[in-house]
């Protein structure tokens, strides 16, 4: 049985906030036709009559005669099928959305409370609606929507909502209070470790990369050095949550953070995880105590777009091949088989889509579709830039628009990739800012 | 610092300019011996001579295009219409000519002028004389649009116009000139480009721009009362956008409520709450909430005028239901 939602979308104006059920012409289970009166409300300025959009069967009513709806609430469904006279739709809402009743049985604390009731409701069979940061904050939680009640308007799932649901979650696992995410995404790079002790070093790839960008560069740190090198997202094992803005980028690599434990870090970011380093910092979620940044986007609106679309679109190791030459100053510095690993990366499923949609809207027309100068301007921490003099994916001039305070490396021979082109001397400017950072 | 009314301030830094610069001249409309319709140019034609403050004849798209050559030429202009209500009348030169010189002589030339101008309703000017002509304006690449909400801004931002090598409009409101404020003494510029953090909040964010600065404040007061903490951003320089402002602070209170005293349609509300999601939607906790005049002309009816602008009590009521 399909049902449908009777509902009063806009009632009087825009600041109206509820509307009155007057009374209902039909009840639960009667017949109706297009056209039909279902229910009168009344509205600031009047009574309003809301008929039947289709032919059915009334199923439910959820706001009998003298309550209060909020605008946009669902008032009652109406159902494709003669529904069964004492049905109750749906086990646990229909206990919420039942008229009050002076002999109602002791309450149950999990339920909303007959006040609340109407913003709680969904139809049946409708999606969860829940704004985009009580949507964000339960995939990091691993909380299923279908399961928590919206107090906001139409039912909408806020993060109030998710809030008290990881709150009553934690009471019930254990008194302590302590909570235990149902289903945390963690990395696979680096096992989550609570309350670290010690600022890692948290080392952010470039687009069309991944993690394992930094591998000549991590054995040759200082030795007291700790690292986390993440994947961006829509990159290696983040392929499959693609993002389409720095700020964005900025939101889930602070999300995984956070998960890790990790609440201050010295930063090192090449090209758009440069800029992803800078909007990290903005963030201010994270304590962050030095900035390396390698070739760093977000520094002025010029990108090589011709590389970023070849790399994005590249379908066989030789064209591939041809676009990371670009990268470098001295062609023969990139890894034998380079090439192809990075294409059977390319080749899993939906790695290419996520490139191409993140190019698309990070660089749009070919140009860098964000400004992190003012980011890099507002840093008090250490910083430091490296930069190629041969750079051809983003234009070295770019540094001259670093601050004062900024330590400007430019090396010769160099291009856009100084942690494969050399390595030692890329950990060792890391190494000596970390350090300076004390 | 020194107490001056907002018009006092644009006044100091027009001299200021003037005794720094002699490539800086005004001309427009009654602006030489009226001293100007809100008295902003009183008393500069006495000090600098009627060649460098000149009283010209009413044709808006003459003066306009005569601001485009002589920037174009070495100077530094600053142009007053008298009311953005006649703004549409500058257009052609601002479309086809100011904004795009630069970039279709490869750079050659630049358009260092200031067309300064008023707008805006609550002095029961009529529908021809009241209007907020921002996004209009806003909508135009190559042009710098901005408007601020305090005499300190006023001063600081109007001497970084004329120092400016592209063209900036500076929007300025009728009800703003006579608002006292503190002002740093001396030479200094306010950045354009640029929001302010007016007064800080963990609840709700209010975005607003010129005089609905001082509206989105008071509502900040009722807020207050009602329980909620409201953050005001001013938004003094309309383009370029300050979004890392806007986002950092949408980080914070994950809710949003956008105040321009423009049209609702394709106004410059719209652009904010456009711009919110484009760059902040994974941290917005409600749908943006825009406060706006609705589209229609303003009336010179008094109570009708007051009734459709947008205002403190305006603001609060968007921002309860934002937090809903």
């Amino acid at each position: 049985m399909a049902t449908y939602p009777i509902s009063i979308d806009s009632a009087g104006g825009e600041y109206m906030e509820a509307v009155l059920v007057i009374g209902w012409a039909v009840k639960s289970g009667d017949p109706v036709k297009t056209g039909d009166l279902l229910v009168t409300v009344e509205t600031a300025k009047a009574a309003t009559e809301i008929e039947a959009d289709r032919d059915g069967w009334l199923a439910e009513i959820f706001f009998a005669e003298g309550q209060e709806a909020p605008v946009g609430a669902v008032l009652g469904t109406i159902a494709d099928e003669k529904p069964i006279v004492g049905e109750k739709p749906i086990a646990g809402q229909s206990a919420s959305i039942a008229p009050t009743t002076a002999t109602a049985a002791e309450p149950n604390p999990r339920e909303p409370v007959a006040g609340d009731a109407p913003s709680s409701i969904r139809p049946p069979g409708s999606r969860a609606i829940a704004s985009p940061l009580a949507r964000r904050l339960a995939a990091a939680a691993g909380l299923d929507l279908a399961t928590i009640s919206g107090s906001g308007p139409h039912g909408r799932i806020k993060k109030r909502d998710i809030d008290a649901t990881l709150a009553a979650l934690s009471n019930e696992h254990d008194g302590a209070g302590q909570r235990t995410p149902a289903a945390v995404q963690t990395s696979p790079v680096a096992a989550p470790a609570l309350a670290r002790q010690t600022a890692p070093v948290v080392l952010i790839h470039g687009f069309g990369a991944d993690r394992s960008v930094w591998r000549q560069v991590v054995p040759l740190l200082g030795p007291e050095i700790e690292t986390i090198s993440l994947d961006l997202p829509g990159h290696g094992a983040e392929a499959a949550r693609p993002a389409r803005s720095i700020e964005e980028i900025a939101f889930l690599l602070s999300d995984r953070l956070e998960e890790m434990g990790v609440g201050n870090a010295h930063l090192v970011g090449h090209s758009l995880g440069g800029a992803a380093a800078l909007a990290l910092a903005r963030l201010g979620r994270l304590a962050v105590r030095s900035v390396t940044l390698l070739a760093p986007g977000g520094l002025g609106p010029e990108i090589n777009a011709g590389f970023i679309a070849g790399l994005a679109r590249a379908t066989t190791a030789q064209a591939l091949e041809q676009w990371l030459t670009v990268m470098v100053g001295d062609p023969s510095a990139l890894p034998i088989g380079y090439a192809q690993a990075a294409l059977r990366q390319m080749e899993k499923t939906g790695n290419r889509d996520a490139l191409a949609a993140m190019a698309e809207s990070l660089f749009p027309d070919g140009t860098q579709g964000f400004d992190l100068v003012s980011a890099l301007g507002e840093l008090a921490v250490p910083t430091r830039l490296i930069w190629g003099r041969l750079d051809r994916v983003i234009p070295v001039a770019h540094a001259a628009r670093a601050p004062g305070f900024t330590a400007v490396h430019l090396l010769d021979g160099i291009g856009h990739v100084p942690q494969i082109e050399a390595p030692a001397l890329t950990a060792r400017l890391i190494t000596e800012t970390v350090r300076s950072a004390g | 610092m020194a107490m001056m009314r907002y018009a006092e301030a644009l006044n100091a830094a027009l001299r200021e300019e003037m005794q720094a610069d002699p490539s800086v001249f005004l001309f427009g409309e009654d602006i030489g011996r009226y001293g100007g319709v809100f008295k902003v140019t009183k008393g500069l034609m006495e000090e600098f001579g009627e060649t460098r403050v000149r009283d010209t004849p009413i044709s808006e798209q003459a003066l306009t295009a005569m601001a485009v050559t002589a920037a174009m030429t070495g100077t530094r202009p600053v142009l007053e219409i008298m009311y953005a209500d006649f703004v549409p009348l500058t257009l052609d030169a601002l479309v086809n000519q100011a904004s795009i010189y630069n970039y279709i002589w490869n750079g050659q030339v630049k358009m260092p002028f200031v067309l300064r101008t008023q707008g805006g309703g609550g002095a029961g000017a009529g529908a021809q004389h009241s209007k907020s002509l921002d996004s209009m304006l806003a909508h135009i690449p190559g042009i710098k649009v901005v408007a601020p909400s305090t005499p300190a801004d006023a001063k600081g931002m109007l001497k970084a116009a004329i120092r400016d090598d592209q063209p900036v409009v500076f929007l300025e409101h009728k009800l703003l000139y006579n608002t006292r404020g503190e002002v740093p003494e001396g030479d200094v510029t306010v950045p354009l480009g640029k929001a302010a953090t007016l007064r800080e909040g963990s609840d709700i964010s209010i975005f607003a721009t010129s005089k609905m600065v001082v509206e989105a404040l008071k509502a900040a007061d009722l807020l207050a009362a009602d329980g909620v903490s409201a953050e005001i951003v001013d938004l003094r320089s309309l383009r370029p956008l300050d979004v890392n402002a806007i986002v950092a602070s949408i980080a914070k209170t994950h809710h949003a409520v956008v105040v321009n005293e423009g049209w609702r349609f394709c106004g410059y509300a719209a652009e904010l709450s456009a711009t919110i999601m484009d760059h902040a939607f994974d941290e917005l906790d409600a749908p943006v909430t825009r406060v706006t005049l609705p589209d229609m002309p303003i009336p010179y009816s008094e109570p009708l005028e007051t009734a459709m602008l947008p205002s403190a009590e305006k603001i609060r009521t968007a921002a309860l239901k934002t937090l809903k």
